[in-house]
């Protein structure tokens, strides 16, 4: 039961920062170039659940899974099954949950990139996207691994949003945090410090790995 | 190339309209300030806010009202930044690829010049595996130089490639310049502040004020004017020059400025090659009479064609080489008890050490 909840917290933590970057990384980008007045507002969308309760992000997720609505209703339509209480469902709440994880790391990284290497790539011949992918995206190689670093850990770690639209379905949505809560609640104390101290230490390794790489500059 | 463009800027607007030739290196010159980077960045396309019209041989580069804006990385133009921006990721090898790879964009030849040509020129096939931050700023900026050359551009533009090089990249650097423009014949419109670079590396000059061409013209006319009003004591005269000859038993170099011989010291130059020759004005004494026992190699005999005030105790002595002017720095003591006058020959006598060649 254990190991279940290990590789299927990995495989959430997995997909999820694989998604994050996959969308993280353009919108980044566009932030960091933004000029519009509505920036501060996609920003704080964007940066919500670092001060929100995960419980509100949770219960609106939880409204917009149901099958009255038009998410809900669409991916019934398409899939047969309900995104609440499926692994569907926790893997599109832990990419809004860890989003801000991923994107400010790279939106702050981007704006310090140096523009003018932009320039002279164009004066090179570059289009756009080329200067993108051979230029930012190869000069910007350390925020991309912090980035995903914490998208991965922040998805380790989470907890209320997962309570509310996953419940505790072992093997579907059953991660390490819940499984900890379930050990807790079940007065099965020895699995309890198993878990938690496997996340601390996993947690502790990862951070201290990250800031090496912070420091190696 | 055709420019006729405005830009609005903080404290004035850049409104230039003007056409170039493209047939040597233009200079654009300037006190700082006043619009000679935006005038380069405007012909680059860097500039997305500029108005008006660009027209480059019979492409379109922008109009406004036809709505034809062609993007930088399709303009064809190497661009020779003043700090030299090479990719910091990759090698130096890999920023010449980045170039080559790109060179074919819109024409379905590829570079027009050699690989080997280029890196032969620019000299630095010995820095192909190095690191970007493992190069001195001469260094980085003939990789820059090489990196432009490569994306097989029409034309270069160069903004300030001396600026930021302390005085000995300089010297290498200078005449390099001056070769790769020859070399593969290539038309140049650099940005410079530097009176000694302009009369050494410039064919024309475009005085630039506040965001406007004032005057424009050949380099011979253009240096010494401009920079007299600036109350620079010692101008330098550019002079285009054909190597004729070497005198291998006393290591001078022979040269024909329209028609008339000069002796340089010797210079790594071939027989028939055009070189420019740079001498400054304090170099030059004039003589009366025609002496002949003399240690100066050049008594040339000339006719005066201006007088100007340098300042309250010096004279600027121009005097008319054909097309070209030679310009001399006397005192104001010996310009009137000599009673120089305008259209009077005199003799101008300078070493052949004074001569640069170029």
């Amino acid at each position: 039961m254990l190991l279940t909840a290990i590789l299927l917290t990995t495989k959430l933590a997995l997909i999820t920062t694989l998604i994050l970057l996959m969308i993280g990384i353009p919108l980044a980008w566009r932030l960091s170039v933004m000029k519009s007045r509505f920036r501060p507002v996609i920003e704080a969308v964007v940066g919500l659940p670092l001060v929100l309760p995960p419980t509100v992000l949770g219960f609106y997720l939880l409204v917009m899974f149901s099958p009255d609505n038009a998410l809900g209703n669409y991916w019934q339509e398409m899939t047969g099954s309900t995104l609440a209480f499926s692994f569907s469902g926790l893997v599109l709440a832990s990419v809004i949950y860890s989003l801000p994880f991923v994107v400010q790391p790279l939106q702050r990284a981007f704006e310090q990139m140096d523009h003018g290497l932009l320039e002279a790539a164009a004066m090179l011949g570059a289009t756009p996207f080329d200067r993108f992918m051979n230029v930012v995206i190869p000069n910007s190689l350390r925020a991309l691994l912090l980035a995903g670093c914490m998208g991965f850990a922040h998805t380790v770690g989470e907890f209320g949003v997962v309570l509310m639209i996953g419940g505790n379905i072992p093997g579907e949505t059953q991660v390490l945090s819940i499984a900890l809560f379930d050990a807790v609640e079940t007065q099965q104390f020895n699995e309890a410090h198993t878990i938690a101290g496997g996340l601390l230490l996993f947690s502790m390794v990862l951070l201290v790995a990250l800031y090496s790489i912070g420091q190696r500059k | 190339m055709k420019i006729n463009i405005q830009l609005p800027r903080d404290s004035f607007d850049l409104t230039v309209d003007t056409s170039l030739s493209l047939d040597g290196i233009w200079a654009i010159m300037g006190p700082s300030g006043c619009g000679k980077t935006s005038l380069l960045r405007c012909i680059a396309g860097l500039e997305k806010k500029a108005k008006g019209k660009i027209v480059f041989n019979s492409q379109t580069w922008l109009d406004t009202e036809l709505r034809i804006f062609v993007a930088p990385e399709h303009r064809r133009i190497g661009y020779i930044f003043q700090e030299a921006r090479l990719f910091p990721h990759l090698t130096v090898s890999g920023n010449l690829q980045f170039a080559v790879k790109r060179a074919g964009r819109n024409t379905p030849q590829a570079s027009s010049y050699s690989w080997d040509d280029i890196i032969d020129q620019c000299g630095i096939a010995h820095l192909m595996d190095r690191n970007i931050d493992k190069l001195s700023g001469g260094e980085k900026q003939r990789v820059a130089i090489a990196r432009a050359l490569l994306s097989s551009p029409e034309l270069l533009l160069m903004d300030e490639p001396l600026a930021s090089l302390d005085w000995q990249s300089k010297a290498e650097l200078l005449p390099c310049l001056k070769n790769i423009h020859r070399h593969f014949n290539i038309p140049v419109v650099m940005v410079s502040h530097s009176h000694e670079e302009i009369a050494r590396l410039a064919d024309f000059v475009a005085v630039m004020e506040k965001g406007a061409i004032l005057r424009k013209g050949s380099v011979s006319y253009i240096v010494s004017d401009y920079f007299d009003s600036q109350a620079a004591l010692a101008p330098l005269s550019p002079l285009n020059a054909t190597v004729m000859g070497h005198d291998r038993e006393y290591l001078l170099t022979e040269l024909d400025i329209e028609g008339i011989r000069f002796l340089a010291n010797q210079s790594e130059k071939n027989i028939g090659e055009k070189v420019r020759l740079v001498i400054s004005a304090q170099e030059i004494s004039l003589v009366l009479d025609d002496v002949q026992q003399t240690s100066v190699q050049n008594k040339i005999g000339l006719f005066i064609s201006g007088i100007k005030a340098a300042d309250d105790y010096h004279q600027l002595i121009d005097l008319s080489l054909g097309q070209q002017k030679l310009t001399a720095l006397i005192t104001r003591k010996s310009a009137e008890s000599l009673n120089l006058k305008t259209g009077q020959k005199v003799f101008a006598h300078f070493k052949a050490s004074g001569l640069e060649v170029i």
